[in-house]
C-alpha cells in the first residue's frame, strides 16, 4: 500500500456559516455511492466519533451541534480520488464561527490555529447569505426617522459602538488580511469560497459569483485586488438542503446525499459532489 | 472451627474534600495588529514599505474632514469607486469606529461623525488597485488631525512647523464648509481662515511646488439645496483670489465640490465629488514626477531606495 499524500485544509468563518453542515454532508457523502462524486473514503482511521456524530445529526435534519469556542477538533479523511486512484489524507481543523469572531474582536490568534496555517495547503471560506454591506443612516434615513417618531425616541437612545458591529465582508477581509500577514505565508493561497445555503438564493437565478460580487463587494474587490495573495473560486453549497423545520418532508424523500446542492461559480454546471471544493484545492 | 463473620466496619465518616476545580485550558494566542489609527512611525513604515501617497486632510473644525475619508470607506462597501477597487487596510477598525455613528447599527436617526480630539496625528490608511494604475497597487494614508491644529498653524508658523507630516504631503487638501460660504455673514471670515492656512503652510516651509493642493467646498449639497446661483459667484471669485495668491506657489492648485454625504438632494449622490478625488490622487503625485528627472542608476529598483530618494527630495525642497 503506498502511503498516501496529506492536504491539510483550513476552514473559515464566521459563526453559522456551515463549516460544520458542511463536514458532516461530506463524511456521509463520502462513504457512500448514492451520488456521484470524485472523491471517496479510502479507508476509516482514528477515531471518527465527531464526524459520525454531525453526520447523525445531518441525516436526522437536526442542528449539527455548534462548534464550542475553546473546542479545536481536528478531523481527517482518508480519500481516494477516483479518477487518478491517489490516497489523500485531508485534514480540517473544525474552529468554531466564534473563534474567527474572536480574531477580529479580541485581535488573537491561538497558537494551534497559527500552527495550522503553517502547513495548509489552501482554505475553504464560507460565507453566509446573511447580508454583508453596511446599512448607512443617510440611505434608510425616511424608515429610520419614521420609527423614531413613532416611538418618540430621536437619538437619545444610541448603540455605542463595539467591533462585533462591523459587517461581515469587513470582518472577513480582516482575517485573510491577518492570514497574508503572517511571516510565514507563502502566496499564492488558494481558496474555495463557499456560499453557504445556496438554496436560499437559486431561486432569484444569479450566479454563485455574481451574487458575490454585488452582495460582498469589499471582500470581492479585494480578493480581485490581490490574486497574487489568494488564488480562488466560488462555489454556492447547499449542505443541509433545505430548511429543517420547514422542509423536513421533502428532505427526507430523496436519499441523503441527494440533498446536497454544489453550484459552479457561473452558475451553469450543479451537482451533488461536495468534494469539488476539495479537488479544486488539490489541483 | 469456622470464624465467626467479621461484621462489616463502617466507612470513616467522610471528611470534607477540598473540590480542586480542573485546571482551566487557556489556549495559547498570539496577539495580532490592533488596527488602530496609525501613529508616525506606523505611517512611517508604510510608507518605507511600499509606494505610498499621503493625502493631508485639512481644515476648520466641523468641515468634514473625517467624513470625506469614511465616506470614501463607504463607497468600497458597495463597489468599486471609479473604477479603483478596495485592495486592503491596516486600520479597519478605526474606519468602523469612525463610521459608526453614520449607520444604522447606532440607532440613530441622523448620520453624524464624531469629531476628531486635539492631540497627536493620526493616519487612516487604505490599499487601492486597479490595472491602468501606474503604482498597482497603492497606499493610501490620510492624515486624521483635529481641526483645532489647523487652526493653530493657521495663527503661528512655528505650531505649523510642528505639522511635520506637511513636508511629506502629496495631496493637501484645504477642506471649505460650505455650511459657512453660503452665510453672507460668515463666509468672507471662513474663506480668509482658509487662505490664511495655506499661506502659513507656505510661509513656514512645510508646503511648497512639491506639494499639489485641492480647495474643496464641502458639504455642497447645502448649496444645492439653497438653490441660490449666486454661492457660485462667490465660489468663483474665492477660487480666483486663490489662484493669484498661491497659483504659481504650489504643484497644481484645483478647485472640487464635494458632498460626502449628502442629506435631502437627489441629485447628488453618497459620496459626490470623492470618485474624481480618488482618481486624482491614485494617478497623480508630484513626486512621480520628480522621480521622473532622477536617472534610474541612482535610484536603485527597490522600493526602500525609492522611498529614500523621495524622501531625500522632499526635505531637500525649500
Amino acid at each position: 500500500m503506498t502511503s498516501p499524500s496529506s492536504s491539510r485544509f483550513i476552514l473559515i468563518g464566521l459563526p453559522a456559516t456551515g463549516k460544520t453542515s458542511y463536514l458532516a454532508a461530506l463524511w456521509y457523502l463520502v462513504q457512500h455511492e448514492q451520488v456521484a462524486h470524485k472523491l471517496m473514503l479510502d479507508r476509516l482511521e482514528g477515531d471518527n466519533k465527531y464526524l459520525n456524530q454531525i453526520s447523525s445529526a445531518w441525516l436526522l435534519c437536526q442542528p449539527v451541534p455548534r462548534t464550542p469556542t475553546d473546542s479545536e477538533k481536528v478531523v481527517s479523511m482518508v480519500l481516494k480520488d477516483a479518477a487518478s486512484e491517489r490516497t489523500i489524507t485531508v485534514t480540517f481543523p473544525d474552529l468554531s464561527g466564534e473563534s474567527f469572531s474572536l480574531q477580529w474582536t479580541a485581535r488573537q490568534i491561538t497558537t494551534s490555529y497559527d500552527n495550522f496555517l503553517k502547513t495548509a495547503s489552501g482554505g475553504v471560506l464560507f460565507v453566509s447569505p446573511e447580508p454583508h454591506k453596511p446599512a448607512r443612516i443617510d440611505a434608510a434615513a425616511p424608515l429610520v426617522q419614521e420609527m423614531d417618531q413613532a416611538d418618540g425616541n430621536g437619538d437619545a437612545h444610541m448603540v455605542e459602538w463595539e467591533a462585533s458591529l462591523a459587517p461581515r465582508q469587513v470582518q472577513l477581509v480582516e482575517l485573510l488580511q491577518f492570514i497574508a500577514a503572517r511571516d510565514y505565508f507563502k502566496p499564492p493561497f488558494r481558496l474555495a469560497l463557499v456560499i453557504s445555503a445556496w438554496d436560499k438564493l437559486k431561486v432569484t437565478g444569479i450566479s454563485p459569483a455574481k451574487w458575490f460580487a454585488k452582495e460582498v463587494p469589499l471582500l470581492f474587490q479585494f480578493l480581485e485586488s490581490n490574486r497574487n495573495l489568494f488564488e480562488y473560486t466560488i462555489y454556492g453549497v447547499s449542505a443541509q438542503g433545505g430548511e429543517y423545520t420547514t422542509e423536513t418532508e421533502r428532505l427526507t424523500e430523496v436519499d441523503p446525499s441527494e440533498r446536497i446542492g454544489v453550484v459552479s461559480s457561473d452558475g451553469r454546471s450543479s451537482s451533488h459532489d461536495l468534494t469539488e471544493p476539495l479537488l479544486w484545492l488539490m489541483r | 472451627m469456622s470464624t465467626p463473620p467479621t461484621k462489616p466496619t463502617a466507612p470513616p465518616p467522610e471528611s470534607p474534600q477540598p473540590v480542586t476545580p480542573p485546571p482551566a485550558t487557556v489556549p495559547k494566542v498570539i496577539d495580532l495588529p490592533a488596527g488602530k489609527e496609525l501613529d508616525d512611525a506606523a505611517a512611517a513604515k508604510v510608507q518605507a514599505a511600499r509606494l505610498t501617497r499621503l493625502i493631508v486632510v485639512a481644515g476648520p473644525p466641523g468641515a468634514g474632514k473625517t467624513t470625506l475619508v469614511t465616506s470614501l470607506y463607504e463607497l468600497f462597501q458597495n463597489k468599486s469607486v471609479g473604477g479603483i477597487s478596495f485592495a486592503g487596510s491596516s486600520t479597519l477598525p478605526a474606519f468602523e469606529r469612525r463610521c459608526h455613528i453614520s449607520r444604522t447599527a447606532s440607532e440613530r436617526s441622523q448620520p453624524d461623525t464624531e469629531r476628531t480630539p486635539y492631540g497627536e496625528v493620526r493616519y487612516l490608511h487604505i490599499r487601492v488597485g486597479a490595472d491602468d494604475l501606474r503604482h498597482n497597487p497603492l497606499d493610501l494614508l490620510f492624515t486624521d488631525v483635529s481641526g483645532e491644529s489647523f487652526e493653530r498653524a493657521r495663527d503661528s508658523i512655528s505650531e505649523c512647523q510642528q505639522l511635520g507630516f506637511l513636508k511629506m504631503a502629496d495631496h493637501f487638501l484645504l477642506l471649505m464648509d460650505c455650511e459657512k460660504l453660503i452665510d453672507r455673514l460668515k463666509r468672507w471670515d471662513a474663506a480668509n481662515h482658509s487662505m490664511s492656512l495655506l499661506q502659513s503652510c507656505l510661509d513656514s516651509g512645510m508646503l511648497g511646488s512639491n506639494c499639489f493642493v485641492n480647495v474643496l467646498w464641502t458639504k455642497y449639497d447645502l448649496v444645492e439645496a439653497a438653490g441660490d446661483c449666486t454661492h457660485d459667484t462667490f465660489f468663483q471669485k474665492i477660487s480666483e483670489e486663490f489662484k493669484k495668491k498661491f497659483g504659481s506657489r504650489v504643484g497644481r492648485l484645483t478647485f472640487t465640490k464635494v458632498a460626502a454625504r449628502p442629506m435631502g438632494v437627489d441629485s447628488l449622490e453618497f459620496g459626490y465629488g470623492i470618485p474624481d478625488l480618488l482618481k486624482e490622487w491614485s494617478n497623480d503625485s508630484p513626486r512621480d514626477r520628480a522621480m521622473n528627472l532622477i536617472p534610474e542608476d541612482t535610484t536603485g529598483s527597490r522600493e526602500s531606495e525609492k522611498y529614500l530618494t523621495r524622501h531625500l527630495d522632499k526635505v531637500r525642497e525649500p
